[in-house]
C-alpha cells in the first residue's frame, strides 16, 4: 500500500515534471521572450517595491530606508483617525465612480460616431482636434475652468441665461464633481478614443457583410458587430480603470480646490499631498498608497473574476 | 429600402453636426493657448471670458522663448530621450505582449499576474529614488530616461489583447510550414496589429515627451534637462503666487510677458508631438485583416 | 556723507595700488595661489530664464578672480526644489555646501545637525570668519535668530540691513478711484469704522459701478498679511502676546473680525467671490479697474499693475500702500505684515566637505563693505555707479537690460541680493527695485506698526516638527473653511464660531500651542 501510493505520487510528480519539460521545450521561445520583461519588472518594479517597508517605519532621510526605526501601522492609523477621513474617502469614491459612469464610456460612444463618418477628410480632422487637448498641461486647463465658471464668466453666463445663479461655479460644493467630470472627459474623451479606433479598424469586415445581407440596420450592425469586437478592449481597460478607483489625481484637485468647495472636493491624494509630500512625510504616503493599493486590488480580482465568467475576457 | 437609406441619411448629417460640434469644443482649449501666445501681454491679464482672437498682436513672447539657451537643449534632449526610449520600450512590449498572449504556455499567466501587480503595488517615490539612483548609480544617467520607466504594464496589457485576437488558425498553419516564435510574431502578429502597434508607440511617445517627474529625480545637471521640465519651471514661476519678498515681481514693463511666455512656451512644447498622430491614424485603416486572411 | 568717504576712501586706495604700493587689506577677501573649488547646490531663485547656470553670475566670476575660488553648482529644477531637497539628503551624496531656506526643512535645522547632513560651525566661524563674527557680535538680536536652541550655528547667513525688507505686503488702494469718492490720501480713514464708512461710498459712488470696495484672495491672504483682523489685536494663526503663545483663530477677537467681516460681506463691501479668487483674479480684476482695495505687495502689485496701467487711456491709474487700520482713532496699528532680518536663508556645510575653511573664509567676505558692496550692486563701472551725494544706482546694464531682461532677472544675473545667498541685504537697493515715489512714501505706511506681537524665527525639534505638522494640517484646512462659512452666512456666527473652537480644541490645537510655547521658550533663553 505504502509503495503503491508512494508510486502513484512519484508518477503524479512525474507527470508533471514532464508536462513542464514539455511546455518549456514547446514554449522556449516564449519564455525567451519572457525573459527580458521578467528581468525589467523585478528590476525597475520589484527591487525598489521591498522599499515600501517604509510605510511601516519612520523614514528619517539620513537613517535611509533599512536604518529608519520600525513602528508598525502608526502611519496607518494616522490616516485612519484622522478628522477627514470620513470625507476624503467619501469624496475620492463618489469622483472616480461618476467618472467611471460617464468619463469610461464617453470615448467608446465618440469612436462609434467618428467610425460612422462617411467623409474621410473630415473623420481625419475630426478625430486629430478631438484629442488635441490632451496636451494642454493641466494648469492651462484648470486657469480656464476658474475663468469660465467666476462670476460672469462664459459658462456662467450661458447657465445664468437658462435661469441658474449667476455665481461662482467653484465655490459652490454641489457643483464640484460635475465640473470635474464635465471637464475629465473635455479633456480625455478623444485621446482615450484613440485605443478604441485602433480596435475597431481590426474588426472584420466581411462580419458587417453578413449582417447586412441578413438585413440589419445600422444599429444592429453596431449592436451585433462593432460592439462584441470591442468588448474585449472595453472590458480590459474597465477592469483597469475599477482598479484605478481611489487614484483621484492630486493636481487638478489642487488647482481647483478652495475653502468653499473642500467639502466636496478634498480627496485623499490631495490631503496626502498635503500632509505628506508637501512635509516629506514619504512613509505616509507609502502608507496610504499601500491602503488605496490593496483596496483597488481587491476590487480588480473580483471584477477580473466576474468579466472572465461573463465575457471570457480578463487580464490574467 | 429608401425608407431606410433616408434614416441613413438623416443620421449621417446628424453625427456631421455632432461631432463638427465637439471638434469646436475641443479645439477651443488649443485655440485659446494659441492666441494668448501671441497677444499684448497687457491686455491679456486684464482679459476676463472667451478669447475668440489674439488681443493685440506680438510675437515678443516667442522671442524670448527662443533666446532662452535651455529651451534648445531641452529640445534635442527631449528628442534623444523620447526616440531611443522609444525603440527599447517598443521592443520590450512588444516581445513581452506576444509571449503574454500565448495563453496556452503553463506560466504565463503567472507572469501576467506577476507583471500586472505592478500596476497597484508600485515603489513608492523614495525607494524607487534610492534603489535605482542610487543603487544601480543611474543618477545623472542618459539610462535614468530611458530604463526606469520602459515598459508600462497597461500598454503592455493594451497590445496583448490586440495580439489576442489574431485568430489561432493563421499560427498554426505557419506553425506547420516550420515557422517559431520569432518568425511568427514578425511575419504575422506585427502587419496584423499594425493599428495596435501603432496606438502603443504613440502612447509611449508621447508619455515620454511628457515626462518630467523622473528627471526631476534623477538629473541635477541643467544641460541634461529634457523640454517638459524647463517649460514646467515656466508654468510654475508664472503660477505661483509672489507672495514673498523674494519673489515679488520687480521694476519694469515686461513682466507681464510672462504670462505670454507661458502659452508660447506650451505651443513651442507641444506642436512637434502634436504633428505625430496624423502619421499613426493611417493605420487605422479598415480591412488589414481580411486582407491577410485572404492573401 | 558716509558713502562718499567710503568712496574717497576707495579711489585712495586704487592710487596707491596703482602706484606699486601693497596695501595689506584688512578687509580683503582670502586669495588662493592654486585655483580652488567647491561644489554647491542651490536653487536658481529668481534667476532662471536669465542664466543657466549660477557660474555666469557676474558676482560669483569676480569672486572666482579675486579669490581664485570657483564654485560648482548644482541646481534643481525651479519649482522642484523641495522635492530635489528631500531626495538629495536621502541619497547620502551631498555636495560640499547646501544653499536653502534652512527655517522651512522639514523636522527644522536642528535635525540635519543630528542627523549628521550638515556640520555645526561654531569653531569655523570663531575661527576663519572675523567679519560674520564681528557683526553677530555687535548684533544680539540677529545673533540669536540665527542659532539653535542650544548655541550652535548651522548656517552662514543672509541678513536684511534693515527690518524695512522684511515688511513688503499691506493695504492697497486705488488712489484715482479715493478722488471719485471725494476723498484726498490725507483723509484717508485710520479706523475700521472709517474704512466701512470708506468702502460704503464707493459702493454707492455711481461713477465706480461694479467695483469691489474690498477685496482680498481666500483666508490665507488673511494669515500672511493682517489687514484689518490687525486692529483687533491678533493675527490669524500663532502670535505672540507678551511671552505667552496665543492661536488667533481661537480668540474671542476672531469672532469680533468674523462678525465685521459678515456684516461687510452682506453690505456688499467684499468680492463675493473672496472664497475662490486667486493671484491671476487679482491680476484680471485689478487691471480692469474693478477693485478699490485690496491686500497687495509693493513689487508684484504696485510696480506691476502700475506699469500695466498707467498709459494715455488710463493716466490717473495709482495705487498707494495705505495705513493699517485701528480701532480706535489715533492708535498706532497692533500689528502688519512684517518677518525677520534673518528668513532662514543661507548656506550650510554638509558633513562631505573636506575643506569647510574654504567655503567660511569665501563667503565671510560678503560680510565686509567691500563684499556688501560687490553682493549688493556688483562691480562699479560696470552695474553700478556713485551719483554726486555718494548714493549707489545701479547702471542701465541693470536698470535698463539692453539684452532685455527685467530689473529683477538682470539684478539675479549681476547680483546677488535676491537669492538666499550670504548677503548682508543693503536697503539702498530695494529703494532702486521698488522706486515710484508713491512706494518710497506709501512703505513708511506700512512699517508704521508696533508688530510686538508676531512670532521671532523659533525652531522645532525633530519629534515636535512632526507632531506639530500633523495637527496644524488639520487644523488650518478647517480653520479656513469654516471662517469662509462664517463669513458668507452659511453657518450662523455664534454657533458657527463655538463649534470652530471646540472642532479645533478637538483636533489639538491646544497641543500646537503648547509645543510653539516651548519653542518659543527656548528661543527666549538663547545665549
Amino acid at each position: 500500500m505504502v509503495s503503491a501510493s508512494a508510486r502513484r505520487v512519484q508518477i503524479g510528480r512525474k507527470s508533471l515534471r514532464q508536462r513542464v519539460v514539455k511546455d518549456l521545450r514547446r514554449y522556449k521561445y516564449v519564455y525567451l521572450m519572457l525573459l527580458p520583461l521578467i528581468i525589467w519588472y523585478l528590476l525597475f518594479c520589484y527591487w525598489p517595491l521591498l522599499g515600501n517597508v517604509i510605510a511601516f517605519k519612520d523614514f528619517k532621510p539620513m537613517k535611509g530606508i533599512w536604518g529608519s526605526d520600525w513602528v508598525g501601522f502608526k502611519h496607518f492609523t494616522s490616516f485612519f483617525s484622522s478628522y477627514y477621513f470620513g470625507r476624503l474617502l467619501r469624496n475620492t469614491l463618489l469622483i472616480s465612480i461618476y467618472c467611471i459612469i460617464f468619463s469610461f464610456p464617453a470615448p467608446i460612444i465618440l469612436a462609434l460616431l467618428i467610425n460612422e463618418l462617411r467623409l474621410p477628410r473630415y473623420k481625419r480632422v475630426v478625430q486629430t482636434i478631438t484629442y488635441m487637448p490632451y496636451f494642454i498641461s493641466m494648469i492651462v486647463i484648470c486657469g480656464m475652468l476658474m475663468d469660465f465658471l467666476k462670476k460672469d464668466g462664459v459658462i456662467t453666463s450661458v447657465l445664468a441665461a437658462i435661469g441658474l445663479p449667476n455665481e461662482n461655479y467653484l465655490m459652490m460644493p454641489g457643483a464640484f464633481r460635475t465640473i470635474y467630470v464635465t471637464s475629465d472627459i473635455w479633456q480625455h474623451c478623444g485621446w482615450n478614443s484613440i485605443i478604441y479606433l485602433a480596435a475597431l479598424s481590426s474588426i472584420d469586415q466581411e462580419l458587417y457583410e453578413a449582417a447586412r445581407i441578413d438585413g440589419a440596420g445600422r444599429l444592429r450592425q453596431t449592436w451585433h458587430v462593432t460592439l462584441p469586437g470591442l468588448l474585449p478592449t472595453i472590458m480590459i481597460l474597465l477592469i483597469m480603470r475599477v482598479g484605478a478607483v481611489l487614484n483621484v489625481g492630486y493636481e487638478k484637485i489642487i488647482l481647483l480646490y478652495n475653502a468653499s468647495n473642500a467639502e466636496t472636493s478634498d480627496v485623499i491624494s490631495s490631503f496626502v499631498y498635503r500632509r505628506g509630500i508637501l512635509e516629506a512625510n514619504f512613509s505616509y504616503t507609502t502608507a496610504v498608497d499601500f491602503f488605496n493599493a490593496l483596496i483597488s486590488f481587491v476590487l480588480v480580482i473580483v471584477t477580473n473574476t466576474v468579466s472572465k465568467r461573463k465575457t471570457e475576457y480578463g487580464l490574467w | 429600402m429608401i425608407r431606410q437609406s433616408k434614416g441613413e441619411r438623416t443620421f449621417q448629417a446628424a453625427n456631421v453636426v455632432l461631432l463638427g460640434f465637439v471638434a469646436v469644443l475641443t479645439l477651443y482649449p488649443l485655440l485659446y493657448v494659441l492666441f494668448a501666445s501671441v497677444s499684448d501681454p497687457n491686455l491679456l491679464v486684464r482679459n476676463s471670458g472667451l478669447l475668440l482672437k489674439p488681443l493685440g498682436f506680438e510675437l515678443g513672447a516667442y522671442k524670448i522663448v527662443f533666446n532662452n539657451p535651455d529651451i534648445g537643449n531641452g529640445y534635442v534632449n527631449t528628442l534623444l530621450y523620447m526616440s531611443v526610449g522609444t525603440v527599447i520600450s517598443m521592443t520590450l512590449t512588444i516581445l513581452g505582449a506576444y509571449a503574454l498572449s500565448r495563453r496556452h504556455a503553463m506560466f504565463v499567466k503567472y507572469v501576467m499576474f506577476f507583471a500586472a501587480f505592478t500596476m497597484w503595488f508600485k515603489p513608492s517615490m523614495i525607494p524607487f529614488f534610492l534603489t535605482v539612483g542610487t543603487d544601480m548609480h543611474m543618477k545623472n544617467t542618459f539610462w535614468a530616461m530611458v530604463l526606469p520607466r520602459a515598459i508600462v504594464t497597461y500598454n503592455l496589457i493594451v497590445l496583448r489583447t490586440g495580439f489576442a485576437a489574431v485568430p489561432e488558425s493563421l499560427e498554426e498553419s505557419a506553425r506547420i510550414d516550420g515557422a517559431n516564435d520569432f518568425t511568427i510574431l514578425l511575419r504575422i502578429f506585427v502587419p496584423l496589429c499594425m493599428a495596435n502597434i501603432a496606438v502603443v508607440t504613440l502612447f509611449y511617445m508621447v508619455s515620454k515627451w511628457n515626462s518630467w517627474f523622473d528627471a526631476m529625480l534623477f538629473l541635477n545637471k541643467r544641460p541634461m534637462f529634457p523640454l517638459q521640465l524647463l517649460l514646467r519651471e515656466i508654468l510654475i514661476l508664472n503660477s505661483t503666487d509672489s507672495m514673498l519678498a523674494a519673489s515679488s515681481v520687480g521694476q519694469s514693463d515686461q513682466i507681464p510677458v510672462g504670462e505670454t511666455i507661458k502659452y508660447a512656451t506650451i505651443v513651442v512644447a507641444t506642436l512637434p508631438i502634436l504633428c505625430v498622430y496624423p502619421f499613426i491614424q493611417k493605420y487605422f485603416v479598415k480591412g488589414v485583416m481580411i486582407g491577410a486572411i485572404k492573401g | 556723507m558716509k558713502q562718499s568717504i567710503r568712496r574717497i576712501a576707495a579711489l585712495l586706495l586704487a592710487a596707491l595700488m596703482t602706484l606699486g604700493v601693497t596695501a595689506v587689506m584688512a578687509e580683503g577677501p582670502t586669495v588662493y595661489d592654486e585655483p580652488q573649488t567647491f561644489t554647491m547646490w542651490c536653487s536658481m531663485d529668481k534667476a532662471a530664464g536669465a542664466i543657466s547656470d549660477w557660474s555666469e553670475n557676474l558676482v560669483y566670476q569676480e569672486m572666482a578672480k579675486l579669490t581664485n575660488v570657483t564654485v560648482e553648482f548644482q541646481h534643481p529644477p525651479v519649482g522642484g526644489e523641495k522635492d530635489a531637497f528631500n531626495l538629495m539628503c536621502a541619497s547620502g551624496d551631498y555636495p560640499d555646501a547646501i544653499q536653502y531656506s534652512w527655517l522651512t526643512v522639514p523636522g527644522g535645522p536642528a535635525n540635519y545637525i543630528s542627523d549628521g547632513v550638515i556640520i555645526p560651525l561654531n569653531d569655523l566661524i570663531d575661527q576663519y570668519a572675523p567679519n560674520l563674527k564681528a557683526y553677530l557680535e555687535a548684533h544680539p538680536d540677529i545673533n540669536q535668530q540665527i542659532m539653535l536652541d542650544d548655541g550652535t550655528y548651522y548656517v552662514l547667513p543672509s541678513i536684511y540691513q534693515d527690518i524695512e525688507l522684511a515688511t513688503h505686503q499691506g493695504p492697497v488702494v486705488r488712489g484715482d478711484f479715493l478722488e471719485k469718492i471725494g476723498m484726498t490720501p490725507e483723509e484717508f480713514p485710520t479706523t475700521v469704522a472709517g474704512w466701512e464708512e470708506m468702502l460704503i461710498k464707493v459702493r454707492d459712488c455711481e461713477e465706480l459701478e461694479g467695483v469691489i470696495p474690498f477685496f482680498f484672495a481666500q483666508m490665507t491672504n488673511i494669515s500672511e498679511s493682517p489687514v484689518i483682523l490687525g486692529a483687533f489685536g491678533i493675527t490669524q494663526e500663532f502670535y505672540n502676546d507678551n511671552g505667552t503663545v496665543k492661536y488667533g483663530a481661537i480668540q474671542p477677537e476672531y469672532k469680533e473680525f468674523l462678525a465685521l467681516m459678515r456684516r461687510w460681506y452682506e453690505l456688499g463691501l467684499l468680492d463675493t467671490e473672496f472664497a475662490a479668487n486667486t493671484a491671476k483674479l487679482r491680476d484680471e480684476k485689478v487691471t480692469s479697474d474693478r477693485v478699490f482695495a485690496f491686500i497687495g505687495s509693493m513689487g508684484n502689485s504696485i510696480t506691476r499693475y502700475t506699469a500695466m496701467c498707467r498709459n494715455e487711456n488710463n493716466p490717473d491709474f495709482q495705487l498707494l500702500p495705505m495705513p493699517y487700520p485701528t480701532l480706535n482713532e489715533g492708535e498706532t496699528p497692533i500689528v502688519g505684515q512684517q518677518g525677520a532680518k534673518y528668513t532662514g536663508a543661507g548656506v550650510a556645510i554638509t558633513s562631505s566637505c573636506e575643506n569647510p575653511e574654504l567655503i567660511v573664509k569665501f563667503y565671510d567676505y560678503f560680510y565686509t563693505e567691500e563684499g556688501h558692496m560687490l553682493s549688493n550692486w556688483g562691480v562699479q563701472g560696470l552695474t553700478y555707479d556713485y551719483d554726486e551725494e555718494g548714493n549707489p544706482y545701479f547702471l542701465p546694464l541693470v536698470a535698463e537690460n539692453p539684452d532685455g531682461l527685467s530689473r529683477e532677472q538682470a539684478m539675479a544675473k549681476y547680483t546677488i541680493w535676491q537669492s538666499q545667498s550670504p548677503v548682508y541685504k543693503l536697503k539702498d537697493v530695494l529703494e532702486q527695485r521698488d522706486c515710484l515715489p508713491e512706494q518710497i512714501e506709501g512703505r513708511k505706511n506700512w512699517l508704521a506698526c508696533k508688530n510686538e506681537i508676531i512670532m521671532p524665527p523659533v525652531t522645532p525639534t525633530a519629534e515636535e516638527a512632526d507632531e506639530f505638522a500633523t495637527i496644524m494640517n488639520d487644523c488650518t484646512t478647517y480653520m479656513q473653511e469654516q471662517a469662509t462659512k462664517i463669513i458668507m452666512g452659511e453657518v450662523d456666527l455664534d454657533e458657527g464660531f463655538d463649534t470652530m473652537v471646540s472642532t479645533l480644541k478637538g483636533m489639538g490645537i491646544e497641543r500646537a500651542i503648547e509645543l510653539r510655547q516651548a519653542q518659543l521658550e527656548r528661543y527666549l533663553a538663547r545665549i
